[in-house]
């Protein structure tokens, strides 16, 4: 039936078949397997090592990407389209030889992304080596530094703000001085960091871009430069500063009263938490966000706390590392200008820092801890304000880092990296004084408020006439809780009202909140609720006959099961019935225009 | 000027002919298939090239280039691309709990490192991808031609060179080469050359972990072949042709069963150098991917695809991409069985299902190489109004893609 096997039809491809089965398996263990990296770098130029580039001709170093040539007597990269651009002096610094490495940098175009690489362990790629460079951000001209580690990914190990114009054409002097365990960074001779701990020990030295066109010149390579000038002084931001753990136990919290606790058994009020990214769930106990791919998926815990507090989080990893947690946040619908302490991916880092305007993650610092594995830890920050201390399971991580812009009363939230990850329970401990926080400002977003809403020095007004209610969150949000405010109705519309609406399901939301307002051009005082799909129910209401025209004050007290009214300070109505724990906090107007002052919040049953 | 007359038309008439004897139908294996290739590539060149130039690409740490002063090569390097970079210049790695490149198959990259000294890594993994291309293209017109007619199988070439996510042929991924081994085994298989299909099946599953399921496809194939299939189950005669083909063919079923060899070298390879022989599975969840079943992942996707309100634009529109693959595979599928037999149809379903029980993302590139729906298409495409609105909409779709491809949006 089948024919017999022939050398063509049989035999050769057996052959080649074996043949291609050695092949993959040759190269899987020869080309394809993990390179050892280290020490692969060819001395080519020894120490001192001094170059202006006014004999050469064509770059002698060794190109990683962009485009490197000499011209006007200055090593200069062309390319603005790539990061990561690199050329490397292939000297080979001894692991244990301290030394200096500067050269003058003129930003040419793009960008400004210049600056140095060291302790390089190979000169043809970036992986395994530190990084020192330039960086625009917001309009603000950074030093960041850090390394590429293994996998070539780049991790920060601090950024300063410089007084230098981004785009200021100047040569300015980038100086790294390498000592035995750590190294310091200097421009133009000005110290701005020091004491960052080394993770590859000697190695090249190059050159790195980013999306810039930048100049070098003038280079240096010198163990006397770091002889001379080993006393570094103290750099001029502390806030740029890593740490190893100091075997220091942390002091127990004292003077201090628990504001806020939530174990998520449901007693804490889960809805009070607020994810802004990733996918949170609450189980078992357990606030959990399960997404294991993704960086710094938040939740915002919706009541205000104040300085000074200590905020400790006990959570575990599921999946990967990077939990973590958030303070010093201005809304509880947003983490920039927050701060950040947080596992970085690999599990064994501890990172800090803060999120600028623009939401960009400024390092502060970062220090080794235990790895996370999946045993529960406990992160604990205390602040007052001005700096804060990070401590894991107890153990003092660092101390007196600042914190950039504090905000009083702020926000605290939870955050994941990269990882699933399991919180048991938040406390948040500060002053009893202040555990009440007044908060005098609300928070209008005209964009997402219906209505036409305008803020002005403090006086917030509805300007719409149509017929219909108009709603603004304030960016507020509690449980129990005192709110007030002044409120002018028109005295040329009889149809408009206004008032106060809370328990809303979002910011801006006015599903199930319940509501409070002036009706009829202040002729009638009434309440009621609305329900999932945002439709109102009446729950009663009184006469009143108050003058429009003039600020009237309304002013709600918010229980855990009820809610009293004031209008100008006189009781009106007692022990309303609410159905719903917590949520936003708006102003709700009917018509208009009406305005509204004097929003006030003190939380607290 | 009659002398220069005189010396041109011995050439032209030369390049007459060539164009006339290409046109034979004798060559229509090699001419069809060429023809897509060049028309296509043009499209994709031309579209990356333009879409790096002219649209402000978008810039930030993780977005590389990784030859920006030759932007003809550095568009055919964006997501991915990166992975299999690596793998040639820095080895495979593997961090638990981080995307790692043992999630890529070896042979590749391999073949890729052959030639990277001497072309640097990029432009080796373009050559290479373009070379399988133009490879798996004719082998596609051949098998076409083989189930089918000429005509089909020119359509065929066409539809799979110009679909919308074919521009990921021309780009340092593994598509044309799992194209090119996937499609010549089952031709080998056809043409009942066993020992052929085992070798490149080989290949095949060391291309991709669908590659393995190449493996079942031959063994139908071959248990066809002997009078076996899963229509005669119930007959005894089926029975008695199986037992006699294991006592003459074992030869050939012996080669047929190298084919799982080369997942099985990888993942050796992974249980000595990382101490996890699934690796690339494990790896997945660094993506996001999760094992919950195909039905419950399509009704997650359809139902958040619905939630989306598609007037405002407020969708996830790749999913829908991923969802529209997905369905339609499965459809044709059923044609598939009926024309073309079992082992055609079940590797178009496990080609499609198996990515599928982890996520929908990236189905509209996994349906690139599910050759089966292409050969119904260039069937079904002699109807001249579908035949022309599948080349409309690819090739609209085709341009559309690879300039966001290029410009570091994710398509698939």
């Amino acid at each position: 039936m089948l024919a017999r096997p022939t050398f063509r039809s049989t035999w050769l491809p057996l052959g080649l078949g074996a043949l291609a089965l050695l092949v993959l398996n040759l190269g899987l263990y020869t080309r394809l397997a993990t390179q050892q990296v280290a020490s692969a770098v060819m001395q080519q130029f020894s120490m001192p090592y001094y170059e202006d580039f006014s004999v050469v001709s064509s770059v002698p170093y060794e190109e990683y990407g962009g485009d490197w040539e000499i011209r006007d007597e200055m090593l200069v990269q062309l390319s603005t389209s790539g990061f990561d651009l690199m050329t490397f002096v292939p000297v080979a610094v001894a692991p244990d030889q301290p030394y200096a490495f500067e050269t003058t940098l003129r930003y040419l175009g793009g960008s400004m992304g210049g600056g140095l690489m060291f302790n390089a362990q190979q000169t043809t790629s970036r992986q395994q080596s530190h990084m020192v460079r330039f960086n625009v951000d917001a309009g603000q001209l950074w030093l960041i530094y850090g390394y590429f580690g293994d996998d070539s990914d780049f991790v920060g190990q601090g950024s300063a703000s410089l007084e230098i114009a981004p785009d200021d054409a100047n040569p300015h002097q980038l100086r790294v001085q390498v000592g035995a365990d750590g190294y310091a960074l200097f421009v133009d001779g000005r110290p701005v960091a020091s004491g960052v701990p080394l993770v590859y020990r000697g190695g090249a030295v190059g050159f790195v871009t980013a999306a810039s066109q930048v100049a070098f010149d003038d280079i240096r390579i010198d163990s006397e430069l770091a002889a001379v000038e080993s006393v570094v002084p103290a750099p001029v931001e502390p806030a740029v500063e890593t740490s190893d753990i100091p075997p220091e136990v942390a002091a127990p919290f004292v003077t201090e009263d628990v504001v806020l606790a939530d174990a998520f058994d449901g007693s804490g009020g889960d809805s009070l938490w607020r994810p802004i990214s990733g996918d949170w769930r609450t189980e078992a106990g357990q606030f959990m966000q399960v997404l294991p791919q993704g960086y710094d998926l938040s939740a915002l815990h919706t009541q205000p706390v104040t300085y000074p507090l200590s905020l400790q989080v006990r959570f575990s990893h599921l999946q990967g590392a990077g939990g973590g947690l958030l303070f010093n946040l201005s809304t509880p619908d947003n983490k920039n200008g927050g701060h950040m302490v947080r596992y970085v991916d690999t599990g064994d880092v501890m990172a800090w820092g803060y999120f600028d305007a623009a939401g960009v993650f400024n390092g502060q610092g970062s220090a080794s801890v235990a790895p996370a594995g999946a045993a529960p830890h406990t992160l604990t920050v205390r602040t007052d304000g001005d700096t804060y201390a990070v401590m894991v399971d107890g153990v003092m991580v660092v101390d007196g880092v600042p914190v950039v812009d504090a905000v009083t009363p702020g926000y605290i939230g939870l955050t994941a990296s990269q990882s699933v990850v399991a919180f048991d329970e938040v406390v948040v401990a500060g002053d009893t004084a202040a555990a009440s926080p007044q908060v005098s400002t609300a928070n209008i977003d005209a964009a997402l408020a219906s209505g036409d809403w305008v803020v002005d020095n403090g006086v917030i007004t509805q300007q719409a006439t149509e017929s219909t209610d108009y709603v603004a969150g304030t960016g507020l949000a509690g449980e129990q809780f005192t709110v007030s405010v002044d409120i002018k109705l028109p005295d040329d519309n009889p149809d408009a009202g206004a008032g106060i609406i809370f328990h809303m399901d979002g910011r801006d939301d006015r599903s199930m909140g319940h509501m409070v307002r002036f009706g009829s051009g202040g002729q009638e005082l009434f309440w009621g609720h609305y329900d999932a799909a945002g439709i109102f129910t009446g729950e009663g209401g009184i006469p009143l006959n108050i003058i429009p025209g003039e600020p009237q004050n309304l002013l709600l007290v918010v229980y855990e099961d009820r809610f009293d009214i004031q209008v100008n300070r006189q009781t009106v109505v007692e022990a309303i019935p609410i159905e719903r724990g917590s949520g936003w906090i708006g102003l709700l107007s009917f018509s208009g225009p009406v305005t509204f002052s004097n929003v006030s919040l003190q939380l607290g049953g | 000027m009659q002398a220069v007359h005189t010396r041109l038309t011995p050439v032209t008439s030369r390049v007459h002919r060539l164009v006339e004897r290409a046109n034979q139908p004798d060559y229509y294996w090699l001419t069809r298939p060429l023809l897509a290739f060049l028309i296509t590539r043009l499209i994709v060149f031309i579209g990356a090239y333009l879409a790096e130039i002219a649209i402000p690409g978008i810039t930030g740490e993780g977005l590389y280039h990784v030859n920006p002063n030759n932007v003809f090569l550095d568009v055919w390097a964006r997501w991915d691309s990166a992975f299999y970079i690596r793998i040639v210049e820095d080895g495979y790695w593997f961090v638990l709990g981080q995307q790692s490149s043992v999630a890529f198959f070896p042979l590749y990259p391999l073949i890729v490192s052959f030639l990277a000294p001497y072309m640097g890594t990029l432009a080796a993994g373009v050559f290479i991808s373009h070379v399988f291309l133009l490879g798996a293209l004719i082998f596609l017109y051949k098998l076409t031609e083989l189930e089918f007619d000429a005509a089909s199988a020119g359509r065929t070439v066409f539809y799979v060179a110009a679909f919308p996510t074919a521009f990921f042929f021309s780009a340092v991924y593994t598509e044309s080469t799992f194209l090119f081994f996937a499609v010549s085994t089952m031709y080998f298989a056809r043409r009942q050359m066993w020992a052929w299909a085992g070798v490149f099946g080989l290949l095949c599953a060391s291309s991709r972990i669908v590659g393995v399921v190449i493996w079942g496809v031959v063994g139908l194939e071959w248990l066809r072949a002997h009078g076996w299939t899963l229509g005669t189950i119930h007959k005894r005669e089926a029975w008695m042709n199986l037992f006699r083909a294991l006592c003459t063919d074992w030869l050939n079923l012996a080669a047929i069963c190298m084919i799982p060899l080369g997942l099985l070298s990888y993942m050796l390879f992974l249980y000595l150098q990382f101490g996890d022989p699934v690796a690339f599975s494990t790896t997945q969840s660094a993506w996001g991917r999760e094992m919950l079943g195909p039905w419950t992942i399509i009704w997650r996707d359809v139902s958040n695809l619905l939630q989306g309100d598609f007037l405002a634009g407020d969708i996830w529109w790749h999913v829908g991409l991923d969802l529209s693959a997905y369905f339609a595979i499965l459809f044709i599928s059923v044609s598939i069985w009926r024309r073309l037999g079992a082992s055609y149809a079940l590797y178009a379903i496990i080609s499609i299902v198996i990515p599928s029980m982890s996520g929908t993302g990236s189905l509209s590139r996994y349906a690139l190489v599910v050759f089966p729906v292409f050969m119904m298409l260039g069937v079904w495409g002699r109807r001249q109004w579908l035949d022309r609105t599948l080349i409309i909409v690819f090739s609209v779709l085709l341009g559309i893609f690879t300039t966001m491809f290029v410009n570091w949006i994710f398509v698939a």
